[in-house]
């Protein structure tokens, strides 16, 4: 099953947001995968099939050679959705 | 839980502030009043996002000020800070709603942040909380809108 990794700058708060929204997502696109969120720091170290944040946190993540997906707005469905099926 | 975390002292609304550090600032205070948190923990969030860029801003117009728990919390708690002149975060953010949380480890507060994305992701409500004059219609407005989620 796709893995997809959530990342924040802490892995307390915004992250856990948007994995609501990203199960959400996943759930209008009537698709399976295994969410969970954690920090960036974290996040460097974990293998995952798609890592998805606010551009600033994940773009940090871009010369590891990982599948990043950026959300601007981490509270619309939408969004989501669109930028999350053209990896699925 | 967000109701019982964003009490009525706890919920500010001003015209303006001079910078997002300031609003972050404001936006912590009745924390710091009520001892929920320590100054350190302020400072922690705002150099966090010297270093790490706006990530706090969830969406347009909204933040999430918040940092980890080792910073300076001593009890779970919420404040709110409204706007009614943006103030801009780096990269050209503009932000009117400031939901400050400070969270004394990784599970006491996932309720309230729970209610919160059921409450922004309905994308007809944020106008209402951006509309409301003062804290009393503020609190009255997140009532009525939570209430709608959970009814």
């Amino acid at each position: 099953m796709t893995k997809i990794l959530v990342v924040c700058g802490n892995g307390l708060g915004s992250s856990f947001m948007l994995e609501m929204n990203v199960k959400k997502a996943l759930k209008e696109l009537g698709k399976e995968a295994d969410v969970s969120h954690t920090d960036l720091s974290s996040a460097k170290g974990e293998q995952a099939d798609i890592y998805l944040g606010a551009a600033d946190i994940v773009d940090q993540l871009t010369n590891t050679g990982k599948t990043i997906v950026t959300v601007q707005n981490m509270m619309s469905i939408p969004e989501i959705k669109e930028k999350l099926d053209a990896h699925l | 839980m967000l109701l019982e975390l964003l009490t009525e002292k706890r919920i500010q609304v001003v015209e303006s502030s001079n910078s997002w550090q300031e609003s972050i600032e404001l936006a912590g205070k009745p924390l710091l009043e009520d001892f929920s948190i320590s100054k350190e923990y302020i400072t922690k969030i705002i150099d966090q996002v010297n270093e790490l860029g706006p990530y706090i801003v969830i969406m347009p117009d909204v933040a999430l000020p918040h940092t980890r728990p080792e910073a300076g919390v001593h009890q779970t708690a919420m404040s709110l800070l409204k706007l009614n002149t943006p103030v801009v975060f780096p990269d050209h953010q503009e932000v009117r709603l400031l939901f400050f949380l400070a969270a004394e480890n990784n599970h006491s507060h996932l309720e309230a942040l729970k209610e919160l994305a059921e409450l922004l992701t309905e994308p007809e409500n944020l106008p209402h909380l951006l509309n409301s004059e003062n804290s009393i219609t503020l609190k009255n407005t997140l009532t009525q809108l939570i209430g709608g989620i959970q009814s």
